[in-house]
């Protein structure tokens, strides 16, 4: 059964995974401009422009670009920026850092509030629960850039506490590293608690109506070891749900968020490399987003099948 | 227990705080430690493509400024002085034939020497590059005559060269000839210069932030301000401003909608205005069949542009309404051409029935959306309307609006365009060839005195560059509207920065700390 669903998951993985990078070849190719235009600048003569065009190999038509792109990568060949020659793979490591802080971060922190709030309200349902409900309609209504411009303004530019912007590689020490996370993991991390703290706050609810809980309590276990260890774990397929949404909603979040906090990531990166039509890099960026969601995706489904045995049994 | 849950979760939070506030305040910079000249950092909004000059767009030339020292240099009242070279000048009477003199002992970042070879595989180097501006000087014989001078022959008059080999442009930057012949491709990403710094690869994120350190040989230590100069790449005008408010950058691209808030915030406000805003009338010759190609027409939008009132309520104290395509200060600007086209939209109706168009007409019209552009549109076009010109305005962002524009199928724009000496202009905005006249418009009279200043000692040229001015504006090929800035903002960490018409923007490397 496990083995169905894992195959079925790695064919779904690769039809995926082509579909996007026709897409954004497609999609990138049909918006106005080219990488040539992008290098030679506006006022470039229309001989200049059209040398470098033919150099690039843009000159070729869509189907047989996405080929020359595409056979490179069997060969486990990225190629290279069109735009600046760097490969791809430099471009790449160079920007790793910031984008997995900030993801991992945010994921961490967004994972651990919402489920302790979740809890929390379940246990206390009336003011507390509905607090929760409001708070998970606004964080889902507010745009991440709106409460990133907004955090900037109060704590950065007003309160001078954290910068405004940039990143501080870990190497150059841990205060730095945090000083510049802090609001940015912040304005991803509000965004997405409310909701994963009102589906943990349901699904731990409605665990604690169930006949075993009334058992448990009989039993004289106490109230905190029911909520925190019999309610939530029965409650953990919807909150599993939610992380991985969370997760794949965290490859865009991340975009919009570095691009707000002048993050020197990949995920921030992939707006530049669009505007400048630099195609290997935005697929390569594509390719990366697409693995995290492949990945989170089978993460889930593997939690799933746990979760349901440990149930059954 | 939920207490102590709650305990808990508070302790981490204020655990948390606690770090971030014990971290102290945020690192500013220009405050270097004692015995050291601390580090300059700049923000600006698009990250270079190439960090070689040779393939550099222009727009991008402050990344390579740094690193790479120009043959000569501008003062900030326009004159020329020497930089890499010691002396120019043309040795022919056709502005044809020019020799540099180059500068003994410098070296550049990689231990190369600068001389006259270095400098012939320079040109040669440009010659093959993307650069946009390239063709200010490129296309001649290069020839070392000796070991420290080079001669250029062109075919053609290039009374310019001395400007065009300035710091204003790319392409007057030498770089090192090892780097050259040894490793073309690697220049993209790395520098090898005679400048006062050298950028270091590994701290530099290429697209993001680029870091400068200081080298120990440079050939003026006096103009080294800094121990680094770090450039950050921030496109947004808000984000550089809240920047700079902090203290986490010291200098920084501004624009006009953030100009009045930095001045509340003490900030130095830097600007010359000298970007032409207006229309382009590009059918001059009726190549689409419209209207443009009457002169009556051309000269009734002019009238019908109230400029002043554009200019104040657009720009304020920041720019100025003009008709002309060059600002007073450079040779070509007539003053009594202003007023040609005093607001007067009777008039302008008037010629408008003259020219067969008693209720007016429609015309397509391409603009940019850029902030600045896109305002300028509206007003312009409620104008037009105001004497039955009905504009429908096709506004696209930047590139696409390069497309369209130079594409030939527009019969006017919205243009902006930085004032140049009237050669340059003749080659980028209004000569047969140049690619903000993509319908190749060509007046007889024009290439005539183009032809004629191009060879003519310096003072005769102004005067035929005056006159081309003025058969511009009398057959109303453009209907300019205003003079517009491009800023820059200061923090106190700077001396004051000194940004005129002449040279509206200062070199990196000037920025000094303050006393």
């Amino acid at each position: 059964m496990l083995l169905r669903r894992l195959g079925v998951w790695l064919i779904m993985s690769v039809v995926l995974f082509f579909t996007i990078s026709v897409l954004v070849f497609v999609l990138v190719s049909l918006t106005p401009g080219d990488a040539a235009r992008a290098i030679v600048g506006p006022t470039a003569s229309a001989e200049r422009y059209e040398q470098v065009r033919a150099e690039l190999g843009l000159d070729l038509p869509v189907w047989a670009q996405y080929g020359r792109w595409f056979a490179a990568l069997l060969q486990g060949d990225l190629g290279n920026s069109i735009v600046s020659g760097v490969p791809v793979t430099q471009v790449l490591a160079d920007r790793l850092e910031p984008t997995l802080a900030l993801m991992g971060g945010t994921f961490v922190c967004a994972s651990v509030l919402g489920i302790v709030l979740g809890v929390i309200g379940a246990s206390r349902p009336g003011a507390v629960g509905k607090a929760a409900d409001v708070g998970s309609v606004l964080g889902a209504a507010v745009p991440n850039f709106w409460i990133g411009l907004v955090l900037a303004a109060l704590f950065a530019v007003q309160l001078r506490w954290l910068p405004t912007s940039g990143y501080a590689p870990l190497v150059d020490g841990v205060g730095p590293w945090l000083q510049h996370l802090i609001l940015p993991i912040a304005t991803l991390t509000i965004g997405g608690t409310a909701l994963l703290a009102k589906q943990t706050r349901d699904a731990v609810a409605e665990q604690l109506t169930q006949p075993y809980i009334v058992l448990l309590r009989a039993h004289g276990v106490s109230e905190r070891r029911i909520l925190w260890r019999h309610a939530l774990r029965g409650a953990a397929i919807p909150i599993v749900t939610i992380l991985g949404m969370k997760m794949i909603g965290l490859t865009s979040g991340t975009v919009l968020v570095e691009s707000v906090f002048v993050i020197p990531g990949f995920a921030g990166y992939s707006v530049n490399a669009t505007l400048l039509h630099d195609l290997p890099v935005v697929q390569a960026i594509t390719l990366i987003f697409t693995i995290v969601i492949i990945v989170t995706n089978l993460a889930v489904e593997l939690l799933y099948s746990r979760l349901n045995v440990k149930e059954a049994s | 227990m939920p207490h102590r849950a709650h305990s808990r979760l508070l302790g981490a939070a204020a655990a948390v705080t606690t770090a971030a506030l014990a971290l102290g305040g945020c690192a500013s910079s220009a405050q270097p430690e004692p015995g050291t000249r601390g580090t300059l950092t700049i923000a600006l909004a698009a990250a270079p493509t190439s960090l070689d000059p040779a393939n550099m767009e222009q727009s991008t030339s402050p990344f390579a400024q740094p690193a790479y020292d120009a043959l000569i240099r501008v003062a900030p009242d326009g004159t020329l002085e020497p930089g890499l070279a010691t002396e120019w000048n043309f040795v022919d009477d056709e502005n044809k034939v020019f020799e540099i003199t180059l500068r003994d002992g410098v070296t550049f970042s990689d231990g190369a020497v600068l001389d006259a070879e270095a400098l012939v595989t320079n040109f040669e180097h440009l010659d093959t590059g993307k650069s946009n501006v390239a063709t200010l000087v490129n296309g001649g014989e290069y020839e070392a005559i000796d070991d420290d001078t080079v001669r250029i022959t062109w075919d053609t008059p290039h009374p310019l060269a001395p400007q065009a080999l300035t710091q204003r442009w790319v392409v007057g930057m030498v770089v090192s000839p090892d780097a050259i012949t040894s490793d073309p491709e690697g220049l993209a990403t790395q520098t090898a210069g005679a400048g006062p710094y050298v950028l270091d690869a590994d701290q530099t994120v290429a697209g993001s932030s680029y870091v400068y350190t200081a080298r120990d040989d440079y050939w003026d230590p006096a103009t080294q301000h800094w121990d680094e100069i770090e450039i950050i790449v921030m496109e947004n005008a808000e984000q550089r401003l809240n920047a700079l408010r902090t203290g986490e950058v010291d200098y920084a691209l501004g624009d006009l909608g953030t100009a009045g808030s930095a001045e509340s915030d003490g900030l130095q406000v830097l600007y010359a205005p000298t970007i032409f805003y207006g229309l382009s009338l590009l059918d001059r010759e009726g190549t689409l069949g419209s209207p443009i190609a009457d002169l009556r027409v051309r000269q009734a939008i002019n009238y019908a542009l109230d400029r002043e009132t554009i200019a104040s309520a657009l720009l304020g104290e920041y720019g100025f309404a003009t008709e002309q395509t060059v600002v007073p200060s450079e040779p070509g600007y007539v003053d009594d051409l202003e007023g040609t086209y005093a607001y007067d939209p009777e008039k302008a109706r008037e010629l408008l029935a003259d020219a067969g168009y008693p209720d007016g007409f429609t015309i397509p019209v391409i603009a940019s959306t850029s902030s600045l552009a896109a305002t300028l549109s509206q007003v312009l076009v409620e104008q037009l309307a105001a004497v039955g010109i009905t504009v429908q305005l096709d506004a696209r962002p930047g590139p696409d609006y390069f497309a369209a524009m130079t594409g030939g199928t527009f019969a006017a724009a919205v243009v902006g365009y930085g004032s140049q000496p009237m050669p340059m202009e003749y080659d980028g905005l209004f000569g047969p060839d140049a690619i903000f006249n993509p319908l190749g418009s060509s007046s007889d009279t024009i290439n005539e005195l183009m032809a004629e200043a191009l060879v003519a000692p310096e003072d005769e040229a102004t005067e035929l560059y005056e006159q081309i001015q003025r058969e511009l504006v009398e057959e109303a090929w453009f209907a300019s509207a205003v003079f517009a800035p491009v800023f820059y903002f200061a923090g106190d960490t700077l001396a004051p920065v000194s940004v005129t018409v002449e040279r509206p923007q200062t070199p990196l490397t000037e920025l000094a700390p303050a006393e």
